[in-house]
């Protein structure tokens, strides 16, 4: 069966260290000022001393109909044999289109390259050679689950089998390979 | 343009991007001859560099002046200029990026490496000065043309305005004049 | 023609800095191999070492490609890092490529602080250092020579100077972060090294600290473990950390802790909930303690914490049930006030009251080889490093100037290698008890670490000698004489050092890449060559690096190739040792105090302070319109060393000051105003960012911004120097108070 790479962020464990967010950057050379992802805090809400705080992790939410593959006037987006959405940069014009599409406002332009980027899931640097993308890996909360959802024993599939979780955005229809689980944060 | 005036204009640069030293600090009024001789420029230019040798006569306070400019603009803590290609071809910000590689291969391609002895990076303004010195003393025009449009007119165009507008006495000049001669513009 | 001979002779000669491979040109410079082989396409290794973006030395795997460093991870085959390393160890490559590190040794040319100065060659600069030493030794002695570094593997050689030279005044920082702790532990369990088993607790109560912003990667994921297996969580702070988020936060009134503490003790006497059988099985002094707290009701304590009665009793109660695997944490930076370490203490009278001592989810004496080798069972995995064998050092002629080691003093049970670095800038401007003219500093930064950065500024002034290494050209080092330029962490090996914990543990930093910068030097290369050079080469019997790390190893049997292929030594099939896991009554014979036992009353302390047991101390709360300013760490940033990495300062180049929302109502501030915050004697501006987070009489900022060094180009300027607004106060065993500012607050 074809695989399916998902990934569940458990947001109660989230520590919003930052680590993922460096770590990708040195893992995909992402230029000076810009991000694949980063985990920004959403509140504090409430009042004192009844207060909440949590982090979330933004990155391409890896849709399984992402409006920034139909957008794109010369297919550089497109999903791959596992499921996901990557950016082919030779056909790439940097026409913006994606990033306008993006409901997650998870594209760039590299300054380097001139074209879209984006997380990839390190796909190429890392899950190709069996190893967790880089984010996961360095996550010091414990708070990131990755592996192919289509495997039933898989880490990810057993949770998502087992726990309640969102996805963003949910009216879009995007239909996201990201989950959230906002257990305890909410 | 001679192969020998070519030469010595690249050697007169490369003495004075890299780190100040005795030997060219005391010789400084004759790199001034050099330049007014041969580069079309402003006598403004030329009279403030005379000024400055006035200012501060051959020897030790001539040298701890350009040590005064050279350490704020290239080398340490608040670097207004880092002199190094990768700084700003790689779009990261750091030192020995993809430029100061592919530079360094260029030297070895044409038979020449880095000493041990000063300990440069490759792609240092005053290195990248001193190699052109070398082809063009050996006559190696095709090997120093491409070595000139590929890797040190995209990092001149890049690092002479900055140092230009530091206003930092010799080095502001310098680079005025070397815009003058290679990137054709006052 | 004249000229070009000059130019020719300039560069093509000694000065050039390429050179001819082949017969080209005029080479007469060395060709370096290393730089060649580099250019080979694409070799990949991956080098096992330890991190250094903080003092933690987390061990790390260094990925390289052709000869550069293009991605750090934790080393998957330590478990307690499972891979894993925080934001700040991720962007070692951010530091090490930085055009902005120092990188070569430079003397200043200008007046101090003006900015200017050359570059020299190494041994230009030893040369200076030595001559200007020797000049303040023979005119005030030795002892006239003060070093201060942050504390690590370098100070095997740069003290090595200072003792030498016969100074006693050599300090390490820790007196502005754990030393109140230190001398808790000592005091009571006559080590230091005490650790807590924070993955298996059931119940934390954690005083102040904040782990996941402080981050210590092993603690840190430990405490997220519990975390996430049903560990019930709760943290006392006047602020709400990302570590209160993650539990039942408590704000509590600054400088209050050891109340609640008392009244925990207090009340787990009076419903008979604490551990007596382990209180008279292991301790001394408990009735002493019980006296001490029997009038320290919950009552009491909600008046002075301003955490209600029933929350502290509620408290006390969960605490006991889940006892022996509860605990309290013992701290991380202790300098809340003048006598925080009786606060360490009671934290660790309490927790002796719960039992859990050498219990899974308690505390536990580290099982280094010194301390396994008491133990009879265990005595085979104790691998003891082999010594440094070099000639005794001469006797220091006076005294510290801080007093430490001062019998019947506070001062006595300051550690001798720690000291109190705070007692320096007041030492040099009034040259008492004498004075000290030269100040050596390593990986350090007084002027924004001792609190009153104008303080420390003045003192630097009165100098002979200033000398600073480090990587960057820090706050300090812009005042300095001379600086000379550290490789960094990823650039050098290091001597074997012990991170022991239920076992036994060696780590070794291993050098991943050549140096970016030639002309920077390893620590124990530029100390070493510094003392050769002042005469004292028989202080450093050992010819580089690698000899030292086989000497140490030699004894132990332990190969180094064991670090090539792991990075780290651990005995084969010793299981995590908790003395009283399987037994309640085991004999503690690790136990490093003189009675053998666990000294809850302290014959140190009564000697040296009068108070055996913790007394409380009632402290000044802010009056009306003041504020308590607290300050603290962020996970992205390292004290105050981290704030120049592109990479870190990109994350977060500024800090705020942090005021509750009804207070800053009063004050008709938002977030984002631009405020003054003043402290009386000083003033400092800042940014207001309004929040429900902290208490009311309480404002906060995160430490180590508004640098002043204008050569820091990111971060200069950037923020609140919060050093600026604390004085320079020192408690009774020396450490740096620093939660006992208040300040006013006004729109700019």
């Amino acid at each position: 069966m074809a695989k399916h790479y998902a990934m569940v962020i458990q947001l109660k464990k989230c520590l919003g260290c930052q680590a993922c967010t460096v770590a990708c950057k040195f893992e995909n050379k992402v230029p000076d000022g810009q991000y694949r992802t980063k985990s920004p805090a959403i509140g504090p809400s409430g009042t004192y001393p009844h207060v909440k705080v949590f982090f979330e992790k933004q990155a391409c939410q890896m849709c399984q109909d992402a409006p920034c593959v139909k957008v794109c006037p010369t297919t550089a987006s497109h999903y791959n044999k596992d499921g996901l959405v990557l950016i082919d940069s030779h056909k790439c014009v940097g026409c913006k289109y994606c990033m306008t599409a993006c409901p997650y406002d998870a594209r760039f332009i590299n300054k380097n390259t001139g074209t879209a980027d984006k997380c990839t899931f390190c796909y190429d640097t890392r899950i190709t050679k069996g190893e967790k993308p880089g984010c996961v890996s360095t996550c010091v909360g414990g708070a990131l689950l990755f592996g192919d959802a289509n495997d039933p024993q898989s880490e990810v599939a057993r949770y998502l089998a087992t726990h309640r979780t969102e996805v963003r955005k949910a009216r879009f229809g995007t239909r996201p390979s990201v989950h959230y689980d906002y257990e305890g944060v909410k | 343009m001679e192969q020998e005036t070519a030469e010595e204009l690249y050697l007169s640069f490369a003495g004075i991007f890299q780190r100040p030293r005795p030997d060219i600090a005391r010789h400084l009024e004759e790199l001034i001859d050099l330049w007014a001789q041969e580069i079309p420029s402003s006598e403004k230019v030329i009279g403030e560099l005379r000024d400055f040798c006035r200012a501060f006569p051959a020897g030790e306070a001539r040298e701890n002046a350009l040590w005064g400019e050279y350490i704020p603009l290239f080398e340490t803590g608040h670097v207004e200029a880092p002199p190094y290609a990768s700084v700003y071809l790689d779009g990261e910000g750091l030192v020995l990026g993809r430029e100061a590689e592919e530079v360094r291969n260029f030297y070895l391609s044409s038979g020449y490496g880095l000493g041990s002895e000063q300990g440069e990076l490759p792609d240092h303004l005053g290195v990248e000065l001193e190699f052109l010195a070398l082809l063009a003393g050996t006559g190696s025009w095709d090997a120093a043309q491409s070595f000139r449009q590929k890797h040190l007119l995209p990092f001149l165009r890049v690092i002479l305005p900055k140092i230009r507008a530091t206003e930092r006495p010799v080095y502001s000049q310098a680079a005025e004049l070397l815009t003058s001669w290679q990137l054709g513009q006052c | 023609m004249q000229r070009r001979q000059f130019l020719k002779g300039a560069l093509y000669g000694t000065g050039g800095t390429l050179v001819a491979l082949s017969g080209l040109g005029a080479a007469t410079t060395a060709l370096n191999p290393r730089r060649v082989a580099a250019a080979v396409p694409v070799s990949r290794k991956t080098v096992y070492s330890s991190c250094e973006m903080c003092r933690n030395q987390c061990p790390i795997a260094v990925k390289v490609e052709n000869g550069k460093v293009v991605k750090i991870d934790g080393n998957p085959n330590d478990s307690a890092f499972g891979g894993v390393i925080c934001a700040r160890g991720n962007s070692g490559p951010s530091l090490l490529y930085d055009p902005e590190r120092i990188k070569k040794p430079m003397i200043r040319t200008g007046e101090r602080g003006s900015g200017k100065f050359k570059e020299v060659s190494w041994d230009e600069a030893y040369t200076y250092i030595a001559q200007k030493l020797k000049a303040v030794q023979e005119q005030y002695g030795g002892e006239a020579v003060a070093q201060t570094s942050h504390i690590g593997p370098y100070d095997a050689f740069f003290q090595t100077i200072g003792k030498a030279i016969g100074s006693p005044n050599l300090f390490s920082h820790e007196a502005t972060c754990p030393m109140a702790r230190i001398i808790g532990l000592n005091t009571t369990f006559g080590t230091a090294a005490i650790n807590a088993d924070y993955a298996n607790t059931k119940y934390l109560l954690v005083v102040g600290r904040n782990f996941f912003e402080g981050i210590h990667v092993a603690q840190t994921r430990a405490v997220a473990k519990a975390l996430s297996q049903g560990t019930k969580m709760v943290v006392l702070d006047p602020r709400f950390s990302v570590l209160a988020a993650k539990g039942e936060w408590l704000p509590i009134k600054g400088t209050t802790d050891l109340a609640f503490m008392m009244a925990l003790a207090n009340v787990l006497i009076d419903e008979k909930l604490y551990d007596e059988e382990f209180i008279k099985q292991y301790t001394v002094g408990f009735d002493k303690w019980a006296a001490q707290v029997k009038d320290k009701t919950p009552a009491w304590a909600a008046k002075e914490t301003g955490i209600s009665q029933d929350t502290i009793i509620r408290v006390a109660r969960e605490l006991a049930q889940a006892k022996p695997h509860s605990l309290i944490e013992y701290g991380w930076r202790t300098t809340f006030t003048a006598d925080d370490f009786q606060l360490r203490r009671a934290i660790m009278i309490v927790n002796m009251m719960l039992g859990n001592f050498e219990v899974p989810g308690g505390y536990y004496q580290v099982k280094d080889a010194g301390s396994l080798k008491k133990v009879p069972a265990m005595a085979a995995y104790a691998k003891k490093l082999g010594p440094i064998k070099a000639p005794s050092f001469p006797k220091p002629k006076k005294g510290r100037i801080d007093g430490t080691g001062e019998k019947g003093t506070p001062r006595q049970l300051t550690p001798i290698a720690d000291g109190a670095v705070g007692q320096i800038t007041e030492t040099i401007l009034t040259g008492k008890p004498y004075p000290i003219k030269a100040w050596l500093v390593h990986r350090f930064n007084p002027v924004m670490s001792i609190g009153d950065t104008e303080k420390t500024l003045a003192a630097i002034k009165r100098l002979d000698l200033l000398v600073t290494c480090d990587l960057y050209m820090s706050d300090t080092a812009y005042y300095s004489d001379v600086v000379l330029p550290e490789c960094t962490y990823l650039e050098r090996t290091e001597q074997v050092f012990d991170m022991s914990g239920l076992t036994p543990k060696y780590v070794l930093r291993q050098q991943a890449v050549d140096p970016v910068y030639p002309d920077t030097k390893p620590a124990w290369q530029i100390y070493k060559e510094l003392g050769e050079k002042m005469g004292y080469g028989q202080y450093f019997p050992y010819k580089d690096i690698d000899d030292y790390v086989e000497r140490q190893l030699a004894p132990t049997g332990i190969s180094r190739k064991v670090f090539a292929k792991k990075g780290l030594w651990t005995p084969a099939g010793m299981k995590p040792f908790y003395v009283r896991s399987s037994d309640a009554k085991a004999s503690l014979t690790l136990l490093a105090t003189k009675s053998k036992k666990i000294e809850i009353f302290s014959d140190a302390v009564q000697e040296a302070t009068g108070d055996g047991v913790p007394v409380y101390v009632q402290y000044p709360q802010p009056g009306e319109g003041e504020f308590r300013l607290i300050e603290g760490k962020v996970a992205v940033h390292t004290n105050v060393g981290t704030h120049n990495v592109p990479v870190l300062h990109e994350l977060m180049p500024e800090n705020t000051l942090w005021i509750n929302a009804k207070s800053a109502a009063k004050l008709g501030l938002k977030t984002g105003d631009a405020i003054v915050i003043s402290a009386g004697k000083y003033e400092h501006k800042g940014t207001a960012n309004v929040t429900e987070g902290i208490r009311p009489d309480t404002v906060f900022c995160y430490h180590g911004f508004g640098q002043i060094s204008p050569q820091l180009t990111r971060a200069f300027g950037k923020g609140i120097n919060d050093n600026k607004l604390i004085p320079d106060q020192l408690g009774l065993v020396g450490n740096s108070i620093t939660s006992m500012t208040f300040v006013k607050v006004r729109k700019a």
